[in-house]
């Protein structure tokens, strides 16, 4: 009986066509599912990071003119960007939510996707806040990290090994205009959130703590042009994770807020 | 990583074939949305490997997740937009296709619920038993046994009598 079924059945297959599964393509979607999973683990799935906005408008400050809005990872269209914000105010903690300052219009950037990422990269290793030697793939890739496109956003992943320090790196920068800066924006499970405002923009930080022992801090910066940018960094590389081993519940995230922020508000003290 | 990938890897070359044609029966006969299946399904596996692969239970898990993707994606409105099965002929308002015929064989798959085109893909295609088949739809043994009965007394209805005569009994 099962039998008749399964040869009726199998009578579907009429001209079956080539097989044209892509070992390659499934191991990328496979990886990048790999990464949101950890990405949601991390509590950063409404982080956006500015890296890349701090790339492109260091890039170029070396230039010697205007800073620019990132077009988006995934080109659409926009509106006209703003200029960056007018200067400094003094830091000021607050609950509510700020609204970074604006400016003139200044014209898109009419680079690629890949080009920007290109450029972000660049300027994160420039700024050596980081040493590049510090820097170090995730488990199942090789060479220097590098910002990778995602969607409308840029992404750079890394695990950062210092001498007295490790763990884990991540950076959005989500050219999508944000109005408002908020605490409320800050995904969980972090928490503790202070807003401040600085020269570059107002300024989220947030942490939170694992029960197994993991660390981690959470910083986002919105420049006045309305790119966010935020990162999160760790006390727990993804290769001692990939590994199963426990992060050290002594151990700090391998970069403080303030070097987050710092690294964070680089390219905004420069988009004046 | 490196091992994962390799292992995963070769996973992938020894089945995707295989997992194709059941994916194809899933979908009700389209070889495009098979692989757009299997592409997603391996991704999913690939997220979980080193969990599966310790516990051995790859294939099983594999089966799972392709036929609850498959019943998900059919449940969007663009896929109830898109089908194939609003295009064909009332069932009763025309004679029954031909069992030689594979365009029939896809179109009476087609016209299943995904449910319970899932319940005979995995009962009779992929030799699963009434218990297997309902831990991966993570459904009662008895719902499986409805649904095989239900979905094969569809098919009956649509195919030649002869073909699946006697085929109904979906214990």
């Amino acid at each position: 009986m099962t039998d008749d079924i399964k040869e009726l059945l199998g009578r579907a297959f009429d001209e079956e066509p080539p097989l044209r599964i892509d070992r390659d393509e499934v191991l990328k979607q496979g990886r990048k599912r790999l990464r949101k999973r950890r990405f949601f683990e991390a509590g950063s799935v409404v982080a956006a990071v500015v890296v890349a906005v701090v790339g492109a408008a260091t890039l170029t400050n070396l230039a010697g003119s205007e800073p620019e809005r990132l077009p988006p990872a995934a080109s659409y269209p926009q509106s006209a960007p703003q200029e960056g914000p007018d200067l400094p105010l003094p830091t000021v903690t607050s609950p509510t939510a700020v609204t970074p300052s604006s400016g003139a219009v200044t014209p898109p950037v009419a680079t690629s996707g890949p080009e920007v990422a290109r450029q972000l990269t660049k300027a994160l290793y420039d700024s050596k806040i980081v040493l590049v030697s510090e820097y170090e793939p995730l488990p199942g890739s090789s060479g220097t990290p590098e910002f990778q496109v995602d969607d409308t956003k840029y992404v750079y992943e890394a695990d950062v090994v210092r001498t007295k320090s490790q763990g884990y790196l991540q950076i959005v920068v989500d050219p999508a205009p944000v109005t408002a800066a908020s605490c409320e924006s800050v995904p969980e499970p972090f928490g503790d959130c202070e807003l401040s405002k600085t020269d570059a923009g107002p300024v989220t930080y947030a942490n939170y703590g694992g029960p197994d022992g993991e660390y981690r801090v959470y910083v986002s910066v919105l420049l006045a042009n309305g790119t966010q940018l935020a990162a999160i960094a760790s006390n727990y590389t993804l290769r001692a994770r990939e590994a199963g081993t426990t992060p050290n519940p002594k151990a700090l995230p391998v970069l403080s807020a303030d070097e987050l922020a710092e690294l964070l508000t680089k390219a905004g003290l420069g988009a004046s | 990583m490196q091992d994962r990938d390799a292992e995963f890897g070769d996973y992938l070359d020894s089945r995707a074939a295989v997992m194709r044609r059941t994916a194809y029966l899933l979908c009700g006969g389209d070889w495009h949305r098979a692989e757009d299946l299997v592409q997603t399904t391996l991704a999913k596996i690939y997220v979980a490997w080193p969990r599966i692969r310790k516990d051995g239970s790859v294939d099983a898990y594999s089966r799972k997740v392709m036929v609850r993707t498959a019943i998900d994606e059919s449940r969007k409105a663009y896929r109830r937009r898109e089908s194939v099965v609003e295009d064909l002929p009332e069932v009763l308002s025309t004679p029954p296709p031909r069992v030689e015929d594979a365009v029939d064989v896809r179109r009476a798959l087609a016209q299943l619920p995904a449910g319970q085109r899932a319940v005979v893909v995995l009962r009779y295609w992929e030799d699963l038993s009434v218990t297997e088949t309902a831990q991966a739809l993570g459904k009662s043994e008895g719902t499986i046994k409805s649904q095989a009965a239900k979905g094969l007394a569809h098919l009956r209805r649509l195919l030649a009598a002869g073909d699946l005569a006697g085929a109904g009994e979906a214990g």
